[in-house]
């Protein structure tokens, strides 16, 4: 191959004497003579490029990739499809929650030319959501391009036991923790060892994440490691393994928050004293504790970072009365919204479904001044309290809400049904649509407000049930004339039409 | 009923962003009077008005009553991709007036050209014995006679200019202006060689680029040495490539004398992808479809022109018709037009492996044999058979047959390839230049999907 170089240096410094240099190959012998020694240098690179063209050889391939695979999942219908690229081009994000969940359920994935796509354009909040769908095909697919790597972490929850092993030792933080997750989900005491041992050496950000884990298939085996956490130098580490110990009622962490809310409460003739300490000692702050403030309202916060860490059921227990009981007990206690709002978050974190009613009964007949005490509005409780609340109850807010929309100061309409579960009931259905139509028949033409219906359709949309959708659908009526807020709000209900047909396809394409 | 598949569709769209906007209205809500019948499809849009669009299924041409210069339009678009998703949606039915009308128009316009065309070919059967056309024979051999004294100027003036190069040396190039090759590529233009004309352009682009570019700069022109040297002895050829290295430099074979000359090849032919490339600064859109015989195994491409994004013909990737092709005559004839096609219906997509090259080996064997015939051979479709994508951060992706041989693709990611593939073997086809392959389609696990453009 020296003729290569010989031609293509003759011909960089310029053609001089001598003949064109050699190729070694069978272009020197070409009869392409023509007596000029440039042109001479020009026809033997013309022949030597076409020779080389000609014999192009292929490389030697590198390793190709692994093969994905194969899929458990049948794939979605060419119809589905159409309407998912739909939904992507749009960015629906929300409509796209219920496409992926319906996929879920139904057991689909989508089709391999759809997974850049669907990688590419499934927003952050969705990304979990998504993953089911994506299939086999889509995990494998992930790990190939680091902007999808959120995907690609869960090629490490289907990996082999050795791939797992090499996973663990060099994987990606995000990859070990679902490493970490997979083994904690089927051998819990082997992926608490497994943390243990590497313990010491991780950086505070990973322990947190390693220890967050734990809180699948805690047991009372996992006391030790998460005392051990607890003595922690980094905050954030002892605020994660008090999260679990709480959850242990025979973790010694957890008897001493009682202990603690106990030293608060006085129980006597029906009536709930409570009267927090105004300091707190060593031994609360080793108990990650130590987000109190020094100051103005550190009574307050000592009461609520107590109450909230013990499970409601406990004080049924320690004063022999009903959650009901407790709660009239509380009424005349200066310490009523704290105390609530702890409840309230306890019962959402310990999923304590009978203190759920009571609570947001208190909520929902308490003076605004009260839940303004509490430094929370309705909407917040409302996100704590509403999973855990029989469908009677929620039924009956709703209805309350509709019928008289601008009875609360601290929740708006739209506020209040956005906290509904979804789909909503068929009688709350009925009774939005009828007040809404209600509403745009009756509007006056120089309205210059649509609120508090305005700011409803978006919770609407996402909200209503197949079952009403011709319902939703049904015109609706204007005055003639109108200021621009209201042709706004008409044109806001036929993008609400349209996004309610989205939806029945979504429904009729992902059949369940 | 249509069985054609999105991703067909969206090759039809004339660009991403019409693709976009076709997919947004593809959904019942935004149309009424939907319907289709064996010729066509129909259905008015809800836009900003309310469009009327009608396809053409024979063609796959659209009309629509909007204002867009977007041929297809997105209304267009929209209403195809609804029917290759949601079929049902089209009421099966005779189709109203608007569009009974306008195919009974096209039936008209098309009857019409194809008795002109034979007309055509007619006259020029008879012209040699036609008095009347005598004068006009003569003015007409007049003007070649010029042009070829004008492309034989030319070519003298370029050998002078390549010599002057090769004298000074091409380590001296990388400080010419651009101009230094636009002058010479605007003096082969006046000279009536644009092929010359353009191989200058192209060197332009390549001095001072990454990599070894003089050695790729002194193949250029040494290629382009020989194609003037057999310029200048071409009544030594034979006749075959006499033919490629005229239309090399820039000689055009007129429509009818493709007809006289061309060969003709019958086959089922397998629309294996296509490609559009746009030409700097102007807006002519050069449109490559190739084709590649289901029985002869023989590539073909159907080249088409457009300055306002319309291509005449629509060519569906993926499908397989009965046609005859007329080449276009040289030594190893490539560029091809439909002659007529077989009223047999189009199989609307490949459902069957395509035939092609089980190793790169053999592909590249093929390959050598084409250049061995026309050694400027730029271009090649082939389906190579059993070949696994090999992803890369870097943009130089790979191809890689079963024996462990590998072709680089075009700069670029192909993550939809990659996706399809799923890490085993895919039949790929595209077009290989000689340094790397273009994928333009793949088949897997028993389906077509193109992969160019809006689809990559």
């Amino acid at each position: 191959m020296t003729g290569e170089t010989d031609l293509l240096r003759a011909a960089l410094v310029g053609a001089h004497d001598g003949g064109a240099p050699s190729t070694d190959s069978p272009v020197d012998a070409l009869p392409l003579a023509s007596g000029n020694r440039e042109r001479d240098l020009l026809l033997r690179a013309g022949a030597w490029a076409t020779y080389r063209r000609a014999g192009y050889l292929p490389s030697f391939a590198p390793e190709t990739p692994s093969i994905a695979p194969e899929e458990t999942r049948p794939v979605c219908s060419e119809a589905a499809v159409a309407m998912l690229v739909n939904l992507f081009s749009n960015r629906r994000n929300d409509l796209l929650p219920e496409a992926f969940e319906r996929l879920r359920v139904a057991g689909l994935r989508l089709p391999p030319s759809l997974l850049p796509l669907a990688l590419d354009s499934a927003p952050a909040e969705l990304r979990a959501a998504a993953v089911p769908a994506l299939g086999a095909r889509g995990i494998w697919l992930a790990q190939f391009n680091p902007s999808w790597r959120w995907a690609a972490t869960r090629l490490a929850g289907n990996a082999t036991p050795d791939e797992a092993q090499v996973i663990w030792e060099e994987g990606a933080t995000s990859q070990r923790v679902e490493v970490l997750r997979r083994l904690r989900a089927s051998e819990p005491e082997q992926a608490r060892e497994l943390l243990a041992d590497v313990w010491k050496r991780e950086k505070a950000d990973t322990r947190v994440e390693f220890l967050a884990t734990l809180s699948l298939n805690l047991g009372p085996a996992d006391i030790p490691m998460l005392e051990l956490a607890l003595t922690d130098r980094a905050e954030r580490v002892r605020a994660t393994a008090t999260d679990s110990l709480m959850a242990l009622p025979e973790s010694a962490f957890a008897l001493r928050m009682r202990r603690r809310g106990e030293a608060m409460f006085t129980y006597a003739g029906g009536r709930l004293d409570v009267n927090p300490p105004a300091d707190v000692d060593e031994a609360w702050t080793s108990d990650g504790l130590s987000a109190i403030p020094a100051k103005g309202g550190q009574r307050r916060e000592i009461l609520f970072e107590t109450l909230r860490r013990v499970p409601p059921e406990h004080w049924e227990a320690q004063f022999g009365a009903a959650p009901d009981a407790l709660l009239d007990a509380l009424d005349d206690s200066p310490w009523r919204a704290t105390v609530l709002l702890a409840w309230s978050a306890a019962a959402a974190r310990f999923g304590s479904a009978r203190w759920a009613a009571p609570l947001w009964r208190r909520w929902l007949s308490a003076s605004s001044a009260m839940r303004a005490e509490a430094r929370e509005g309705l909407s917040v409780v409302g996100r704590l309290l509403m999973p855990l609340l029989p469908r009677a109850d929620v039924g009956a807010f709703a209805l309350a809400l509709i019928a008289s929309p601008e009875q609360y100061s601290d929740l708006s309409l739209a506020e209040g049904l956005s906290l509904l579960p979804r789909p909503w009931s068929d009688a709350v259905a009925d009774a939005y649509l009828a007040s809404l139509r209600d509403f745009t028949q009756n509007l006056q033409p120089d309205a210059t407000s649509v609120e508090p219906w305005g700011a409803t359709l978006a919770p609407a949309l996402v909200g209503l049930p197949y079952s009403r959708f011709p319902h939703a659908l049904e015109s609706f009526t204007f005055p003639t004339k109108k200021t621009w807020q209201i042709t706004q709000f008409e044109q806001s209900l036929k993008a609400f039409a349209a996004g309610i047909r989205l939806r029945a396809h979504i429904i009729q394409e992902i059949p369940l | 009923m249509l069985t054609i598949t999105t991703e067909q569709v969206l090759a039809l769209a004339s660009d991403a962003s019409s693709a976009q906007a076709g997919r947004k209205l593809a959904s019942p809500q935004h149309w009424q009077t939907l319907g289709q019948s064996a010729q066509a499809l129909w259905g008015e849009c809800k836009g900003s008005a309310l469009y009327q669009v009608r396809v053409d299924l024979s063609s796959m041409s659209v009309k629509c009553s909007c204002p867009s210069r977007k041929f297809p339009c997105k209304h267009g678009v929209a209403l195809m991709l609804l029917a290759a998703a949601t079929p049902d949606a089209l009421t099966e039915s005779e189709p109203p007036e608007w569009v009974a009308s306008w195919l009974a128009k096209r039936a008209t316009t098309a009857a019409a050209k194809e008795s002109k065309a034979s007309a055509a070919s007619g006259t020029a059967q008879e012209s040699p014995a036609t008095r009347a056309n005598a004068p006009a024979a003569s003015a007409a051999a007049k003007r070649v006679a010029r042009r070829e004294r004008l492309v034989a100027e030319g070519i003298d003036m370029l050998d002078l200019w390549l010599n002057d190069l090769m004298r000074a040396g091409l380590g001296r190039l990388e400080a010419q202006p651009a101009s230094f090759w636009r002058d010479q590529a605007a003096r082969l233009v006046d000279a009536q060689a644009p092929g010359l004309a353009g191989r200058i352009r192209a060197m332009a682009g390549v001095v001072g680029a990454a990599g070894p570019w003089p050695q790729r700069l002194l193949d250029m022109l040494g290629q382009t040495a020989l194609l003037t040297q057999a310029y200048r002895q071409q009544d030594t050829l034979d006749s075959a490539l006499r033919e490629d290295v005229r239309q090399l430099v820039g000689w055009t074979v007129p429509a009818d004398e493709v007809d006289a000359r061309g060969e003709v090849a019958r086959d089922r032919w397998i629309t294996i992808g296509q490609w559009v490339s746009e030409t700097d600064g102007e807006r002519l859109r050069t449109q490559r479809t190739w084709l590649l015989g289901q029985r002869s195994r023989r590539p073909a491409m159907v080249m088409q022109f457009s300055v306002n994004s319309r291509f005449e013909t629509a060519f569906l990737p993926g499908v397989v018709f009965d046609a005859e092709l007329r080449f276009w005559p040289g030594a190893y004839p490539i560029r091809a037009k439909v002659a007529s096609q077989a009223e047999t219906p189009m199989e609307p997509v490949l459902r069957e492996r395509p035939p092609g090259h089980e190793t790169i080996e053999a592909f590249l064997t093929t390959w050598a044999e084409a250049i061995g015939h026309q050694p400027w051979l730029d271009r090649l479709g082939c389906a190579l058979l059993d070949v696994t994508p090999i992803p890369s951060r870097e943009d130089d992706w790979l191809i890689a047959d079963r024996t462990g041989a590998a072709l680089p693709l075009a700069s670029g990611d192909y993550w939809r390839l990659l996706a399809i593939s799923g890490g085993k073997p895919v039949d790929l086809m595209g077009e290989w230049n000689g340094d790397y392959l273009l994928p333009l389609g793949v088949f897997a696990e028993g389906a077509y999907m193109p992969l160019w453009g809006i689809n990559a």
